[in-house]
């Protein structure tokens, strides 16, 4: 197991050194830089502003500069957001979209494997053919539309949920004071898990059901095990194993989900900051962005690889 | 040694005449069964529908893409005027937006999984056939680009080439042929070691003829079934970049463009987003019914 | 002496969307205590189904008519729950392919133990004592390290006895062996058969052996039946059929079996022809393709299974001319 997650380990670092380098020279080799919009400013001020964000040396310096500051955790200044670093807006922004994100995965693994295992020992029927037809609507249906549709049901119509703002508002604030924090992510989270939450309910139904059909199934039913013990003890695991694989790719879509999600809802996000920097080719803020959503992406791969060895036991003899 | 000969060739010919029966009654046996799922015809009607529109659907209305209609800005759907889906904040004729935008969705859609399938059919192919270190090497490196969020990819080279249609055909299509390379280079190797692609080698059959007839059949198979799904997710991908105004630019439109607008002006006008959605969903819907309708047909384990 | 299992007029069928397949038609034998019965019939003859049925475990498309009587009760009227009770317990069945019917990320242990502790709700160190017990009369070697281990870590040979002791544990009153050799070595087979033999001698459960192998059969059984398209076509004791086939299926079954009482040069012969479609069963005798003395009669009305000695059944209208 010690030498299956050092291996794990082994491929996630190289990874992130290819993120970071690739991001750089990608940015680095666009054709005009972030200055250039700005025709009233004088050639010697745009020259002393390239010095001053190490634009005007070669790009292979650049790029050593850029590295060696990046293990110290410094991303730069921002030039947008001016008077503030990148990290400093990484750290405001980060919090916000953790939240989110990591709320949205739970959230779609729990509500997609239970439906998913609902519909799987119903095969064929009723409440089958409802849940996988209401997963193809959650695959139908992208997040970008479905969160402005939520924002004018539940904030506009139904004055349910605050939108466009980290201020707890709305009669569900009203009604139940405990929860009211949590208002203002209630409708980003649903709009990110929604479509995760189909994704995983049709892979665990397809698991399921081809476990199901797997002779150690008949086996532990001829032993006269009840079906609850069949089905948690015998086949879970085993079904769960293609979701597992599966959560790598689910984070990596509910981080790309992230940034229009937050864009709608204008939480102060990740997101938000990224497609701020993207529109405005302020390249620091776009590469530090990158670098962090690729790690966490990273990182979460390699628990998910991790979790993976955990339940399928002939992983151990393959490390 | 004639006597071998012509017992050689006499097995050459069973087989061969055996893989064109096999072939033929396959497909055929696949087309009935697509044929006869509800569901994926559907799905080949609606969508044909769709594309048909994208295509007389502009000529049919009797505005056209510049007319602004200033006497009818923000007009719902309606008979009056000929503005079937009403009007946009601009006095635009949505009909026509929505038809044109279908064109420019479905053909990024279309051309993008194109780029994508021939890329990962190349790479997927070679890595299968050549096998070994180099395979192992080629495919290590589609794991680690895997796991990386290839959609900032495409948004840093959106951004730093600028906003080009062309740009985001081919930065769609690179990024996403990675599926389509797993899947060509998993059903290369199986054929590979399959006891009949054996046979056919020791009984002399010709390397350009086992790959017709035994290699291509299979790999075909998972890789329409792939294409069907791709084509979807390309066009989600698109509309996403519009929807963030990093993909199709004005007075270019494309659903993702609608929607973005829509979205705007969802609490005044909410046939602006809601009519350009329901295309996009509909869209994925029908794609979705035959990509697993091809499924069905052509794997029939499930039956 | 009343029989401990019999199945009475026993109907399986499936249904699939080309139409009704009929795996199992109008089968009735019945089995004594201590009694070993051999089950012999190609790939698709029924065999198996008709275990699986009388289990509670045909495929979701399945359905059956008929009684299977075990020990007063018919299983094929008990609900689940009634079911449970007494499969894995009273009545036991050892599946062919082990390397695919022990759950792959389950420890061996908690899979034998499972079993000891739903049927006799032992103790979990009861349970041990128990496992180790018939795992050591199995001649398991190393039991002790073998139980922490999953079924990957187990070879062919091994995972079988695993299956086994898993059916022995609650000492059951029939025992059914789904080709319990089928995908093994031929050195481990015959590990497997004196294993088979041991039990038959040390208990007083009735065995079933279902297989394609006659061989297995002459070696373990008292009594066998032959099915053939869902039916039976012969029935006998062991002795008898060998030496006196009766019906031209049970001959050809006989005849491509090497022996070694024989010459070398004799040749082998293959019975001509495919397993009859269960989908289209001819209205007559479903081997009369295949057969050598067909007649007209044969292809248009089913022969019955008709008593020519005590204990010895046949269906074949060729019998009853002579």
């Amino acid at each position: 197991m010690l030498s299956y997650a050092l291996k794990r380990l082994g491929i996630a670092a190289p990874t992130l050194f290819i993120v970071v380098s690739l991001s750089f020279f990608l940015m680095h080799m666009a054709p005009g830089g972030p200055f250039d919009a700005d025709a009233n400013l004088e050639p010697q001020v745009i020259e002393n502003l390239k010095a001053a964000y190490d634009l005007d040396k070669p790009l292979v310096e650049q790029y050593i500069i850029y590295v060696g500051k990046v293990f110290e955790g410094d991303f730069g200044p921002s030039i947008i957001y001016q008077d503030r670093s990148v990290s400093q807006l990484i750290a405001t922004g980060l919090p916000v979209s953790l939240r989110v994100g990591l709320s949205a995965i739970f959230i779609a693994a729990l509500i997609g494997i239970t439906l998913g295992i609902t519909a799987a020992l119903n095969q064929n029927k009723t409440t089958d053919y409802a849940v996988m037809a209401a997963a193809m609507t959650g695959i139908a249906v992208p997040s970008f539309v479905l969160a402005p549709l939520m924002t004018l049901i539940f904030g506009v119509i139904l004055q349910m949920l605050p939108i466009a703002t980290l201020e707890p508002s709305g009669s569900f604030a009203r009604n139940f004071p405990a929860l009211a924090p949590m208002t203002p992510y209630i409708l980003p989270v649903i709009a990110l898990a929604i479509p995760q939450i189909a994704v995983i309910s049709r892979l665990t139904r397809g698991a399921m059901i081809e476990v199901l059909r797997q002779n150690y199934i008949r086996t532990a039913r001829a032993k006269g095990l009840a079906e609850k013990r069949v089905v948690w003890r015998h086949a879970l695991q085993a079904g769960l194993l293609p979701v597992v694989s599966y959560l790598g790719p689910a984070i990596a879509g509910i981080v790309t989900g992230a940034v229009v999600v937050e864009s709608i809802f204008q939480l102060p996000g990740m997101g938000r900051f990224f497609i701020q920097g993207a529109i405005n080719r302020d390249y620091p803020l776009v590469l530090g962005i990158v670098i962090i959503f690729a790690s966490a992406i990273i990182i979460m791969n390699l628990l998910v690889d991790l979790l993976y060895g955990l339940l399928d036991p002939k992983v151990k003899l393959d490390a | 040694m004639a006597f071998f000969q012509a017992q050689r060739d006499a097995q050459i010919q069973l087989m061969d005449a055996a893989a064109r029966v096999r072939g033929r009654s396959l497909w055929k046996d696949a087309a009935e069964r697509f044929a006869r799922n509800k569901a994926a015809m559907t799905g080949v009607v609606a969508l044909s529908i769709i594309a048909i529109m994208s295509i007389i659907g502009p000529m049919i209305s009797p505005h056209t893409l510049e007319d602004l209609a200033w006497d009818a800005i923000g007009l719902p759907p309606t008979f009056e005027n000929s503005h079937w889906f009403g009007t946009d904040d601009t006095g635009r004729d949505m009909w026509v937006l929505t038809w044109y935008g279908a064109r420019v969705s479905l053909t990024i859609g279309v051309m993008t999984t194109v780029i994508a399938l021939s890329i990962g059919v190349a790479y997927g192919a070679t890595a299968g056939y050549l096998g070994g270190r180099i395979d192992n090497a080629m495919m290590r490196f589609v794991d680690v680009i895997y796991a990386l969020p290839l959609l900032f990819f495409i948004i840093i080279l959106v951004t730093i080439f600028g906003r080009n249609i062309f740009l985001v055909f081919v930065a769609i299509g690179c990024v996403e042929w990675l599926t389509m390379a797993r899947i060509v280079r998993g059903q290369t190797l199986s054929v590979k070691r399959k006891e009949y692609i054996e046979a056919a080698l020791a009984a002399g059959v010709k390397t350009p003829t086992i790959v017709k007839r035994h290699v291509i059949p299979n790999v075909i198979g998972p890789v329409i079934v792939y294409v069907t799904l791709l084509v979807p997710t390309n066009i989600l991908v698109e509309s996403y970049l519009s929807f963030l105004g990093l993909g199709v630019q004005e007075p270019l439109t494309s659903w993702g463009v609608l929607i973005s607008r829509g979205a705007n002006a969802l609490e005044t006008a909410p046939w602006l987003l809601l009519i350009p959605a329901t295309c996009l969903a509909i869209t994925m819907f029908c794609f979705n019914f035959i990509g697993d309708g091809l499924r069905d047909a052509l794997d029939p384990k499930d039956r | 002496m009343n029989p401990i299992f019999s199945l009475e007029n026993l109907n399986v069928r499936f249904a699939t969307k080309e139409g009704e397949v009929a795996a199992v038609s109008d089968l009735s034998f019945s089995l004594q205590r201590g009694e070993c019965l051999g089950i012999v019939g190609e790939s698709g003859s029924g065999k198996s189904q008709t275990f699986l049925a009388t289990m509670g475990l045909l495929a979701a498309n399945g359905s059956t008519t008929g009684r299977a009587l075990f020990q007063g009760q018919d299983l094929l009227k008990l609900d689940r729950d009634a079911l449970n009770k007494i499969r894995g317990d009273r009545l036991a069945m050892i599946f062919q392919d082990s390397g695919t019917s022990l759950t792959p990320h389950m420890k061996v242990g908690d899979q034998l133990m499972e079993v000891l502790t739903t049927h006799k709700g032992l103790s979990v160190e009861a349970a041990r004592k128990r496992i180790l017990e018939v795992m050591e009369s199995i001649r398991i070697p190393e039991v002790d390290k073998r139980l922490s281990q999953y079924p990957h870590e187990f070879s062919g040979g091994m995972r079988q006895r695993v299956m086994i002791a898993m059916a022995l544990l609650c000492e059951p009153d029939l025992l059914i062996a789904d080709e319990p050799t089928t995908a093994l070595d031929v050195t481990v087979q015959a590990q497997i058969l004196q294993l088979f033999k041991a039990l038959k001698h040390h208990t007083n459960s009735a065995i079933v052996l279902i297989t394609h192998d006659l061989g297995v059969v002459a070696g373990l059984c008292d009594r066998v039946i032959v099915m053939y398209g869902g039916r039976v076509v012969e029935e006998g004791a062991v002795a008898d059929i060998f030496a006196r086939p009766k019906h031209p299926y049970t001959k050809g079954l006989l005849n491509c079996m090497p022996r070694l009482d024989q010459d070398l040069d004799t040749e082998l012969q293959a019975i001509p022809g495919q397993p009859p479609n269960l989908q289209k069963l001819p209205p007559g005798c479903a081997f009369a393709d295949r057969c050598a003395v067909v007649t007209d009669r044969c292809k248009t009305e089913r022969p019955v299974l008709r008593d020519y000695a005590p204990g010895e059944r046949a269906a074949c209208h060729a019998l009853e001319a002579a």
